[in-house]
């Protein structure tokens, strides 16, 4: 692949971006790109700034500085037209699921497209059904959200953000909750669908077993430096990342005496 | 786009998936040729798919309609122009319930029976409520040191500063209401001073108490209802349960003692208000304020505003008991802590009027 064909397939970069609250940064000066059809993870520990990062990501929290460009649209001070470029490209499952409490399964997943497409209602049905075939939740169409298991909140949830077919989806911790093999099967059709295509995934997670599975590239958040510690393939972060990137994909505690020390 | 759709021998079909079009082409697509062959359904089909790869959502969506209503009849699918996988990737989509029956419909008379036990289990249920509430109010009072203070001030001054600019506006407008409109009667008698002593009378033994009675229900009964409510939705009432600390003693109690103290204050200046607001009429009539001041003094007794403060402390705790346990009896689901809001307020207003009528009857009875 040339240098230019890898320029072009970015989708999303972000560019010395500071994210945080009234001015507050939570983190500072990310800069890291996904690109189209990779599946991205982005881990590092509780309360980092993971989620802060997705709704962001979203157009749901204004950046504090830099620049964060999705779609060839730039974020930062784009206009209303712009924001809708970047909402229609991008599809979001949040950490808790976001499902409409008044709406049955299939309505959640029927509602985006009804808002945004000019299908027919049979056309919207079968299309939902087919996401929720594929998130493994056929039975459960009829059934309001409250009366489903988080886990199942959550694919109901991630069939959702598919619903519009968007080039980036955005999962905030999607494997959480899940039992291992249903965590098991949710990233094999991460994989598929990102792959199968050519969809881009930033998937939240620090489930190691899914971060080798599923991950192209991992950003390694640090809580204590506030940024982007590591970039890159996990097995290569693994063998010859920085310290604490391979502390954390290998499973080590911290070591009490090299702290004293 | 191409839309094909031959019949051939032997009910087999051949289905050509559209090609990727805007929305308006699929809808013709899927009644023209989709729904169709769902109606049909043929014992075989082969279905050409598109060049371009992935199949959109609505091309796969068509597939699977197909494919899956073809084999619950016993048919055979095949796919022409397909990856070798393709049959997994369509498994992947054509995943469906296993019976889509519907719920049983519930007969009449189990609905009436239904809702018999629905009715005895909510009296029973605030029943229940009544009692624990009294046992955790005397256990509040022998044991200050339990009440939760910050839920106490907060729904304190809820209920008092928050709510005074609005009491007062009212009860002063319905003063001068009620002045105006006597006003004409009383100036045919040839006395339009006697209107004080119907301002009088029906401000502070009537219409202060209930008024703030009517606000605070509004107000305090419909937050306490949502305040809980929601702690009711989120499980939290259920992690004070779970940790040994009794809902009706640490939320209940604190709210219902706040509404208590402040109500009857909030109706006293209530009151006032409305006395001012009627005068405002006398006062346009050349009536001294001496005047009808002395006109109250006669007309009104002391244990008239001791009557009036008793009422409104009855009430506040009849409106904060019916908010608190509307909030505690929220049920499961959207819109459910909304309703409990709204039971909490018209079952305040109702309890507080009845109430009203009860305790005129017996203070009237009792020749008070
Ligand atoms: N709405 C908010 N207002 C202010 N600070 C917040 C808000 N939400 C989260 N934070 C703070 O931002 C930091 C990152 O939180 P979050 O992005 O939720 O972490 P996580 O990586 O676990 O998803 C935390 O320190 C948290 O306290
Ligand atoms: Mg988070």
């Amino acid at each position: 692949m040339t240098h230019a064909n890898d320029e072009s397939s970015v989708i999303l970069s972000a560019d010395r971006l500071s994210i945080g609250y009234d001015g507050e940064a939570v983190m500072r000066d990310l800069s890291f790109d996904v690109r189209r059809g990779e599946v991205l993870v982005i881990c590092g520990g509780s309360g980092c700034g993971k989620t802060t990062l997705m709704r962001t990501i979203a157009t749901l929290l204004p950046p504090i500085s830099g620049s964060l460009k999705v779609s060839g649209v730039e974020l930062v001070g784009a206009d209303k037209r712009g924001l809708t470029t970047i909402r229609n490209s991008i599809g979001v499952m949040f950490q808790n699921g976001a499902l409409f409490g008044g709406l049955s399964v299939l309505e959640n997943v029927m509602l985006p497209m009804e808002a945004h497409r000019h299908l027919r209602k049979p056309v919207r049905r079968e299309m939902a059904r087919c996401l929720l075939s594929a998130v493994y939740l056929q039975d459960a169409a009829n059934k309001l959200p409250n009366e489903l298991s988080g886990g199942m909140q959550k694919r109901a949830a991630i069939a959702r953000a598919l619903a519009l077919e968007p080039p980036i989806v955005v999962l905030d911790e999607p494997s959480a909750g899940l039992d291992p093999i249903t965590s098991a099967e949710l990233d094999q059709l991460i994989k598929y669908i990102c792959h199968s295509t050519r969809r881009s995934f930033i998937v939240v997670t620090h489930e190691l077993p899914s971060i080798f599975e599923i991950a192209d590239r991992m950003v390694f958040l640090d809580a204590t430096t506030k940024t982007v510690t590591a970039v890159g393939k996990p097995q290569e972060l693994l063998r010859s990342g920085p310290e604490r990137v391979r502390q954390f994909l290998s499973r080590t505690p911290n070591d009490p005496k090299k702290e004293a020390a | 786009m191409k839309v094909e759709c031959a019949y051939g021998m032997e009910s087999t079909v051949t289905i050509q998936i559209a090609a990727v079009g805007d929305d308006a082409n699929m809808n013709v697509f899927w009644s023209t040729v989709v729904e169709p062959v769902l109606a049909r359904c043929p014992s075989q089909v082969s279905i050409h798919l598109p060049d371009v790869r992935p199949l959109s959502l609505a091309q796969m969506a068509a597939v699977v309609a197909i494919a899956t209503r073809v084999r619950s009849n016993g048919g055979t699918v095949s796919y022409i122009g397909a990856e070798p996988d393709f049959h997994q990737v369509v498994e992947v989509f054509a995943r469906r319930p296993e019976d889509s029956g519907k719920k049983a419909k519930v007969g009449f008379v189990r609905q009436v029976g239904l809702s018999t036990i629905h009715t005895v289990q909510t009296g029973f249920s605030i029943l229940v409520f009544a009692v624990s509430l009294v046992v955790a109010l005397i256990g509040a009072i022998r044991h200050p040191q339990t009440i939760r203070w910050r839920d106490f001030f907060g729904a304190a001054a809820a209920s008092s500063t928050d709510a005074l600019p609005v009491t007062v506006l009212l009860c002063s407008i319905v003063g001068f209401i009620i002045a105006f409109q006597t006003m004409p009667s009383f100036e045919q008698f040839g006395m339009p001073s006697m209107v004080g002593v119907v301002i009088g009378v029906s401000m502070v033994r009537e219409l202060g108490p209930l008024i703030t009675a009517i606000i605070l229900a509004g107000r305090s009964g419909s937050a306490f209802a949502a305040e809980l409510g929601t702690m009711t939705v989120t499980n939290e009432i259920d992690a004070l349960r779970a940790l040994d600390l009794e809902p009706v003693r640490f939320l209940v109690v604190p709210r219902l003692l706040a509404v208590a103290i402040m109500a009857p204050l909030l109706s006293i200046l209530a009151t006032l208000a409305g006395l001012m607001g009627g005068y405002l009429v006398l006062w346009d009539k050349d009536i001294s304020f001496l005047f009808f001041y002395d006109q109250l003094k006669h007309s009104l007794h002391p244990h008239d505003f001791m009557q009036a403060v008793f009422k409104m402390f009855v009430f506040s705790l009849l409106v904060g008991s019916a908010g608190c346990l509307a909030g505690l009896q929220t049920a499961d689901g959207p819109g459910a802590v909304g309703r409990s809001a709204t039971r909490a307020v018209v079952a305040g207003i109702v309890l507080v009027i009845l109430a009203d009528g009860l305790m005129g009857a017996i203070f009237y009875s009792l020749g008070w």
